[in-house]
């Protein structure tokens, strides 16, 4: 009996000097056996290198633990560093053991309130986790025990704004932004010390008075209340020292009269220096955007070949339903293509910007747009593969009629409204980044959400508007395993490996599933 | 490359250490759940009270839950009376320089979009500057009574929650087309189906304005069913209704109402046939201004 409890004193002590901790250069680092950031890793390719479960051995997969969160589906990616999982929905984060999904702890927080659509995710540095509330906190909690640290207020909660994002950290920048409900306000992004939890920078979306981009907009008032909010975690080039990410719709949403130009930085794709929280570069895919298009859709940076020469490239396929390829160090404009059906564009300008057509601005008498709201894709994180050279992203097919209610020559919040008439089909297609053509479009019916997971055993895992989980062959679309979980996948399928077994994670309304093949 | 990965890799190599580490962190988890004590709340508690500390708002049989869970500070509706007293009290002294809508003026600030005005909840931080002035930046004071500025604070406050709730907004009129090449394009289009039983005469009686439109673009998953037919590799056939199909499975009510699924493979085949279908097709096609015609064309089938 002694034996025994010196034996269990010695275990519980190798793991108190081995708990989790995530050193910020270890983020630099290919994407591994864990799943550190929200993307896997600063690329945002979620394109894994593990190879254990692949296109042969698939269908062997075995269900290993469960974890039921409860109602909220689960939209946030989960981390997982040294064999620990962290997962989040609004105003709850759980850690979980990586091996048997067991709760380690649970952390709630006392909700004032804000838009509970959903929550992206958690950060990690050091021992510490980062996450924000949809009442517009960044609360670190210590990431052994849940414990709150400390809290600190991103955004004025009266004034509409709410908070989903997952923090990304770059070296001692914890980078988050609040999301615009519906008050007209101006977007921004914020640095914060990960330590102390004090504002480092603050980068506003619209630029200030007499900067440029300032004469895209009519006069101080709309430019001060032009909106821009960064919903979804960015990417970085540690190179190049940016981060890129993408900015929301401008202000009014949907009535453009008060504010006619092209609203920078409203629909951008930005290009920011970490450290000084200074512009470096950015893109319009819209400009004076009326649909609530936005432009927050992640921005993927891959190194390839384009027209002879190896080049630092960025991908997007934008809500807006173009595909967008810039070279990232200097954001210039390579490539912009169609890759969902929309009718608002009359074409593309010499920069590879869509041509907005008036008569598809929201009318009072409506105007019959492609996409609807909901866009060509949204939010759903999308992959990229190295190895086929193609860019996996979650298609919807959408028609509404956008209305004009608003107008007068200075709207409020909305100022109109669109009706959808046709929702979905939905489909995950592969974009061949060189083209931007649609290599292969594989239909999931009405209604998929979820996200996308490439990994180098030449698989791309993604659901459907059923509850199946699908494991599709990257180069044809063809489907090589499914599950049906009952409820749909909404967030990004994720893998990891521990004890030299490849896990793959993941989530179908509010309960995580993890796979495995059999053990010998 | 992360500690992790190195820990990992220590392990594979050694197999018999690899075991003896995975029955500690077994023995780990099992002591750990004994010295401390997890949270227990059941997901039904945690439905209860959602939002414990949600501000109350003043009128709060008027807003329901839903509502502020998204706008923790929206205005409650207030009484219309206050608002219309208030209105003409905006007209007469303020919309001058805060504009007719309060969406700002030449001298004044937009209102809506007020820090202040938004942190308001029933006047307490509007009524001092109305009474007293922004003298700095060329507010007079008002004298208004306290049943004023209530008043005052009620027309603000529902001008503030109309702007911000999306779904209360209404639309214009939508006849604005020619109901003569309305019909034209209806007896091109639609007569072929929508003849005999299928006509739409008294439509305009029961759906105006966008709503009329909004159902005739779109008619909705109940107003009619598809039809689908399996063919299994037997060659039998089955139809009915159909539930449901995706990738993998189908399933429908035959027509003595027995429900029937298959799994689907290469062999089996699938046929839809979908009423609906025409209206979707009609989506890819329409302009604009046919659709305003044929609104404005049904809008007088009264």
């Amino acid at each position: 009996m002694r034996t025994l409890f010196l034996l269990l004193f010695a275990v519980l002590s190798s793991q108190t000097a081995t708990a989790q901790n995530l050193d910020p250069r270890d983020l630099l680092n290919p994407l591994g056996s864990s799943w550190p950031t929200y993307n896997g890793d600063y690329s945002g390719r979620r394109f894994s290198q593990l190879s254990q479960i692949t296109a042969a051995n698939v269908r062997n997969l075995g269900l290993i633990w469960t974890f039921d969160s409860g109602n909220d589906p689960i939209k946030a990616t989960p981390l997982v560093v040294e064999g620990v999982i962290y997962i989040s929905v609004p105003d709850k984060a759980w850690a979980l053991d990586g091996r048997t999904g067991r709760l380690l702890w649970h952390w709630e927080n006392k909700s004032r309130g804000g838009t509970h659509i959903g929550h992206r995710g958690i950060a990690m540095f050091g021992k510490w986790l980062f996450l924000v509330t949809p009442d517009n906190y960044l609360v670190s909690l210590d990431a052994a025990t849940g414990k709150e640290r400390w809290r600190t207020e991103i955004a004025d909660l009266k004034l509409d704004f709410f908070s989903t994002v997952a923090p990304v950290i770059i070296r001692n920048h914890v980078l988050v932004s609040p999301s615009i409900e519906s008050t007209d306000n101006r977007g921004y992004l914020d640095s914060y010390d990960p330590e102390t939890g004090k504002l480092q920078w603050r980068w506003y979306a619209t630029p200030d008075a007499g900067e440029r981009g300032a004469e895209t907009w009519p006069n101080d008032e709309a430019r001060s209340h032009g909106g821009g909010a960064a919903w979804v975690p960015g990417t970085y080039d540690p190179e190049l020292n940016l981060y890129y990410f993408g900015t929301a719709n401008p202000q009014p949403v949907m009535a453009g009269q008060g504010r006619l130009g092209d609203n920078l930085w409203t629909d951008c794709i930005i290009a920011l220096n970490p450290d000084s929280g200074k512009i470096a570069w950015f893109y319009q895919t819209t400009p004076h955007d009326t649909h609530d298009w936005d432009s927050a859709e992640t921005p993927i940076l891959f190194d390839a070949e384009f027209d002879g020469s190896i080049r630092k490239l960025l991908a997007q396929a934008n809500r807006n339903g173009y595909f967008f390829v810039l070279d990232r160090t200097t954001g210039e404009h390579i490539l912009t293509a169609p890759f969902a059906p929309n009718n608002w564009a009359k074409g593309l300008d010499a920069q590879g910007r869509p041509i907005r057509d008036p008569k598809k601005d929201p009318q009072p008498a409506g105007a019959l747009v492609m996409p609807s709201e909901e866009g060509g894709t949204n939010w759903f994180p999308p992959s990229l593969d190295p190895e086929t050279g193609y860019f996996y992203v979650r298609v919807t097919r959408s028609v509404a009629v956008y209305y004009l209610t608003d107008t007068s020559s200075k709207p409020e919040a909305w100022g109109g409204l669109d009706k959808t008439v046709q929702r979905g089909p939905s489909s995950i297609a592969a974009i061949d980044y060189k083209t931007g053509r649609v290599v292969w479009d594989h239909p999931t019916g009405v209604d998929a959400v979820s996200g996308l997971l490439a990994t180098a055993g030449r698989l791309v895992f993604g659901g459907d508007g059923s509850g199946n989980a699908l494991a599709l062959d990257p180069l044809t679309g063809r489907t090589i395993w499914h599950v049906n979980l009952n409820e749909r996948m909404f967030n990004g399928p994720i893998t990891y490996e521990l004890d030299g077994r490849q896990y793959l994670l993941l989530a179908a309304g509010g309960k995580l599933y993890a796979f495995a093949l059999p053990e010998h | 490359m992360f500690k992790e990965n190195r820990f990992l890799s220590n392990l594979h190599a050694s197999s018999a250490k690899t075991k003896a580490l995975r029955l500690a962190d077994v023995i780990l988890c099992g002591l750990l759940a004994m010295l401390i004590s997890w949270p227990t709340r059941t997901a039904a508690q945690e439905k209860k009270e959602p939002n414990a500390t949600a501000p109350e708002p003043a009128n709060a049989g008027a807003i329901d839950e839903s509502l502020r869970n998204i706008y923790p500070n929206l205005p409650p509706d207030q009484d219309p009376a206050a608002v219309a007293r208030g209105k003409d009290l905006y007209g007469g002294n303020c919309a001058f320089c805060h504009g007719k809508e309060a969406t700002g003026g030449n001298s004044g600030p937009d209102l809506l979009r007020s820090v202040l005005v938004n942190h308001d909840e029933k006047g307490e931080l509007i009524g001092p500057v109305i009474r007293q002035g922004r003298t700095s930046k060329g507010m007079p004071g008002f004298n208004l009574g306290d049943s004023q500025i209530s008043d005052l604070v009620a027309f603000l406050h529902q001008r503030n929650r109309d702007a911000r709730l999306r779904f209360t907004y209404k639309v214009p009129s939508v006849a604005v087309g020619d109901s003569v090449a309305g019909k034209a394009y209806f007896d091109s289009h639609c007569a072929a189906c929508h003849a005999g039983s299928h006509g739409l005469a008294g439509i305009a009686s029961k759906y105006q304005g966008d709503e009329l439109q909004q159902r005739w673009l779109d008619p909705g998953r109940h107003s009619a069913d598809v039809t689908v037919t399996v063919t299994l590799f037997t060659g039998e056939k089955c139809s009915g209704k159909l539930k449901h199909l995706d990738e993998f499975s189908v399933s429908l009510y035959d027509p003595q109402g027995n429900y029937r699924s298959f799994t689907l493979n290469s062999k089996a085949k699938v046929e839809i046939q979908d009423p609906l279908d025409g209206h979707r097709k009609l989506l890819e096609q329409l302009s604009d201004p046919e659709m305003h015609d044929v609104t404005t064309f049904l809008g007088t089938l009264k």
